[in-house]
């Protein structure tokens, strides 16, 4: 293994291939439940972070077409921006805190610049819960304060919410060990949004695509849902567009 | 008549203040508050919140959906929309948008948000005052908030000034501050529905009337 992917795998968590149960009876979406195999891959052990998000931003990385999709670049150039939207907000920008108000577009370009990807949502599913069916990334116990920055009944507690740091919860670890999978910020993934996966035929290393600029799919809830988002197998989706400060993302590397 | 039932839950509805970026107001008067209905019509209009009292008014139980994944059903009472631009006289409102501006605050400025116009009058937008039998409460639009039931409420003005008939799909707050379709069509996934406390899985996008 040469210095560069040991250096690319710093972080990261490698996940061996294997075999598990996609999906779940608890929404529509979510069905049908299917026995799905993925090949290895490595996946960050944290969201990406402002500081990890910094390294793009002064290294030109919104100036350089090189690590865009050409209708990302089109975007961020038609729209003058030139870093995430809440760079510059305290509630959001501290340096050990997940990197939001990124555009799928975004997450994109800084995945090439790292030389990863974004995870496929049923590698994000496999790296939460792994092949014990848990309900949430620690288990089975139902959510309280003490597991994620999440949101009662939808409605956080302060008017002005704010992130928190990526180690904030020491209970919130997946299966594999990845931290902050659920609730903080959902997390862009590859795949193009279905409303359930009765597109998926084979089962072996699932991806759905449409096209790049429709929607795409999220997983893990964030601060300002309740606890039903930070399921492991509980999805939603959002315009390539958006910039909200409800969605971050965390990188992969496929290891064939 | 049948008394207004009161919409369960309402304590744990999540803060209207979340999305009301550029207000409330502090207060509104309204001797001098109007709507004012200007742009691509016949005749240019200014409502009093009277006027509107006195219009044929509608009633009527709908649900609304936040982009954020809730939604509440409740019961709005207002005027239609389509006999604001029959009085104004608009013809083919198939062709043509609708933007809507708020009174807003000096601090914040204005919320604007256009949306299609013949698509909120197929959809039956209302011109709502009342909600649960009492007048809006500030923070929720006071005097008035456009409702389109089709569209995420990011795309229905609180504390309603100003209805510009336009030929131009201008692109709003949400849009601008953070990325959001323009279209704003309620899309079928799962919602927090605060009026039942549980999750709902919406199939269809539009308006949510199966539930």
């Amino acid at each position: 293994m040469g210095n560069q992917v040991k250096n690319q795998l710093d972080n990261m968590i490698v996940i061996p291939g294997g075999t598990f149960l996609r999906g779940s009876n608890e929404s529509p979406d979510e069905q049908p439940v299917k026995s799905v195999t993925l090949h290895p891959f490595a996946i960050d052990k944290t969201p990406v972070t402002n500081k990890q998000f910094r390294v793009f931003v002064e290294a030109g990385g919104y100036e350089n077409p090189v690590f865009w999709l050409p209708k990302g670049w089109e975007y961020i150039k038609t729209n003058n921006i030139k870093y995430p939207n809440y760079w510059y907000d305290d509630h959001f920008n501290q340096d050990d805190h997940p990197v939001t108000g990124v555009s799928w577009w975004e997450a994109m370009a800084f995945a090439t610049f790292v030389g990863k990807t974004l995870p496929t949502e049923a590698q994000w599913e496999y790296a939460c819960k792994g092949t014990d069916q848990r309900k949430y990334p620690w288990g089975n116990e139902e959510p309280t304060s003490d597991h994620a920055n999440f949101a009662v009944d939808c409605d956080p507690e302060e008017l002005n919410r704010s992130s928190t740091s990526v180690y904030a919860f020491p209970k919130n670890k997946s299966f594999f060990g990845c931290l902050d999978m659920a609730g903080n910020f959902a997390e862009w993934c590859l795949d193009n949004v279905s409303l359930n996966y009765e597109w998926d035929e084979t089962g072996v290393n699932p991806l759905y695509l449409t096209q790049e600029e429709d929607y795409h799919i999220v997983r893990g809830g964030c601060g300002l849902h309740n606890e039903d988002f930070m399921r492991c197998t509980a999805r939603d989706y959002y315009p390539v567009s958006v910039r909200d400060n409800l969605i971050s993302f965390r990188c992969v590397i496929n290891l064939i | 008549m049948n008394p207004i039932v009161k919409t369960p839950n309402l304590d744990r509805k999540p803060s209207s203040l979340r999305y009301y970026q550029e207000g409330p107001p502090k207060s509104v008067d309204l001797n001098t508050w109007r709507l004012s209905v200007t742009g691509l019509v016949d005749k240019k209009l200014s409502f009093t919140y009277q006027d509107l009292l006195e219009m044929p008014q509608i009633e009527e139980s709908r649900r609304m959906v936040c982009v954020c994944n809730w939604s509440i059903r409740r019961t709005w009472k207002g005027v239609l929309l389509s006999n604001i631009i029959e009085m104004a006289g608009v013809s083919h409102p198939e062709k043509y948008y609708l933007k809507q501006t708020s009174i807003g605050t000096k601090e914040k400025g204005v919320y604007e948000s256009t949306i299609p116009l013949g698509d909120a009058l197929s959809r039956r937008a209302l011109i709502v005052h009342s909600v649960d039998g009492e007048p809006l409460p500030m923070e929720q639009g006071y005097p008035v908030r456009l409702f389109d039931f089709g569209l995420y409420g990011y795309k229905n003005v609180k504390g309603l000034a100003q209805l510009e008939v336009s030929e131009e799909y201008q692109i709003g707050e949400w849009e601008r501050r953070a990325g959001y379709d323009i279209n704003g069509i309620v899309r079928p996934k799962k919602y927090w529905i605060v009026d039942l406390k549980k999750w709902r899985f919406v199939e269809k996008p539009g308006e949510v009337t199966e539930f």
